[in-house]
């Protein structure tokens, strides 16, 4: 239980700060303006690179190096796949120092969901926890975005991801479920948006930024 | 209805099965038509193209968009495509996903270091002022039996969360074109409505977004002739 609070934990130095999930690129776009737009954003990331995130995360008994290469594929945006990587990395220094395991010498920079996947199975998370963990970083990571680009009301942010739990909880479930039924990496989920990605690329050629992405 | 058919293209052979409302039309000499020859498809329909081609090209489009309407269950469109040393140019026209139907098409491409691919699909998300339906459309590419790009791109006229921020944002019309071994080509800068995205391996992805398909399919126009400014296009 510690080891997922700690995984969990925003003061563990994981590298997430850096990146807004996305949010900066709506915020820039003018389609992000709101706590209820964030909502609505996030209702739809959670069920699509959500549930990727969650069942790659939780799959357990596949090749590390094999499920990394579906996860790049899950990740057509150049952008997104350097920002997954970063934050791999990030984790992978902080997690091989914390639970040292010989997982952790097959990438030198796994893409994220790989990473979570390594530091739960290191740490003795069961695979829930694994995709939990997964699917509360890419809330948490898009909230407190959220809340320094746009000023949003840090209490309004803190009740939105509260309530959100529910989505995030049974999406962790259909990803723990996608990662026992997949026979092979290449049968896991690869749900996807056009949006995100289209706007991924505007902001790395964008000149000014807050976040990596 | 449940319908299968298969082309097979091979130097100086092409040949096919059909079976309504799946219906293969040659119209030139390394071009195929499929020509939905019964509307639809509807709700409950399974239709199953396998395509093989070995040292040669092949385009192949269809005649008029595709119209999918609700039914008793999905609409399912399941396509299996074998590329040798060869090009294929697929250039299918308008899903247009009514409102209520459900569709849901699964392309699997599998390619060897020697093929090249120009796969250009559009999806509308309902007929003239109707919001329209869902899809999920998924295409699996792999290189040698390597993964290049795997994504199911999850459309709903109907799911406000789908149509917002970091779904559709709003547009009803999605264009995407997918290029690989074309070589060492362009990659053209992003807009606000349309990026390329290339992949770690031999390609990339163009994805477009819309008011109207015409605009979508404008800006994978654009960009296409920007990736093929010094080469020749496929």
């Amino acid at each position: 239980m510690l080891a997922a609070l700690l995984l969990a934990d925003a003061r563990t130095p994981l590298g997430g700060h850096t990146h807004s999930g996305g949010v900066e690129a709506v915020v820039r776009d003018g389609t992000l303006t709101g706590v209820g737009d964030l909502e609505t954003f996030l209702r739809a990331r959670i069920r699509t690179a959500g549930l990727v995130g969650a069942a790659f995360a939780a799959a357990r008994g596949f090749a590390i190096g094999e499920l990394d290469t579906e996860f790049g594929a899950r990740t057509p945006s150049p952008a997104l796949r350097a920002a997954s990587r970063a934050q791999g990395a990030a984790l992978r220094r902080t997690g091989s120092r914390m639970w040292p395991a010989p997982e952790w010498e097959i990438l030198r920079r796994p893409h994220l969901p790989i990473a979570l996947g390594i530091a739960a199975v290191a740490s003795g998370l069961d695979q829930a926890q694994a995709a939990e963990l997964s699917v509360h970083h890419l809330i948490g990571g898009a909230c407190s975005a959220a809340i320094r680009l746009l000023g949003l009301d840090p209490l309004a942010v803190a009740a939105l991801s509260a309530g959100l739990a529910s989505l995030a909880e049974q999406t962790a479930a259909l990803g723990v479920s996608a990662a026992n039924t997949a026979r092979t990496p290449a049968e896991l989920p690869s749900a996807s948006t056009p949006f995100p990605d289209v706007l991924a690329q505007l902001h790395e050629q964008s000149e000014v930024s807050l976040f990596a992405s | 209805m449940r319908a299968e058919a298969s082309i097979t293209a091979r130097p100086g052979a092409l040949h096919w099965s059909e079976q309504p409302p799946l219906t293969v039309r040659r119209t030139g000499s390394d071009r195929c038509h499929l020509v939905a020859s019964a509307g639809g498809p509807l709700g409950g329909d399974e239709l199953a193209l396998s395509l093989v081609v070995r040292g040669r090209p092949l385009t192949l489009a269809t005649t008029a968009a595709t119209v999918v309407q609700p039914g008793p269950g999905p609409a399912r469109f399941r396509v299996r495509a074998e590329l040798g040393d060869a090009c294929l140019n697929w250039h299918a026209g308008h899903t247009v996903i009514c409102a209520d139907a459900d569709y849901r098409a699964d392309f699997a491409i599998a390619l060897t270091g020697a093929s090249r691919l120009c796969f250009r699909e559009s999806l509308s998300l309902g007929r003239h002022g109707e919001p329209g339906g869902a899809a999920r459309t998924r295409i699996r590419i792999t290189v040698d039996g390597a993964p290049l790009l795997d994504q199911e791109t999850v459309l709903d006229g109907a799911d406000r969360a789908l149509c917002g921020p970091a779904g559709t944002s709003g547009m009803r019309f999605l264009s995407t074109a997918v290029l690989v071994g074309h070589g060492d080509v362009a990659v053209p800068p992003a807009t606000g409505r349309c990026a390329a995205l290339p992949f770690d391996g031999p390609g990339m992805q163009i994805l477009a977004l819309g008011e109207t398909g015409r605009a979508a399919d404008r800006a994978i126009d654009e960009a296409l002739t920007c990736v093929f400014a010094k080469t020749d296009p496929p």
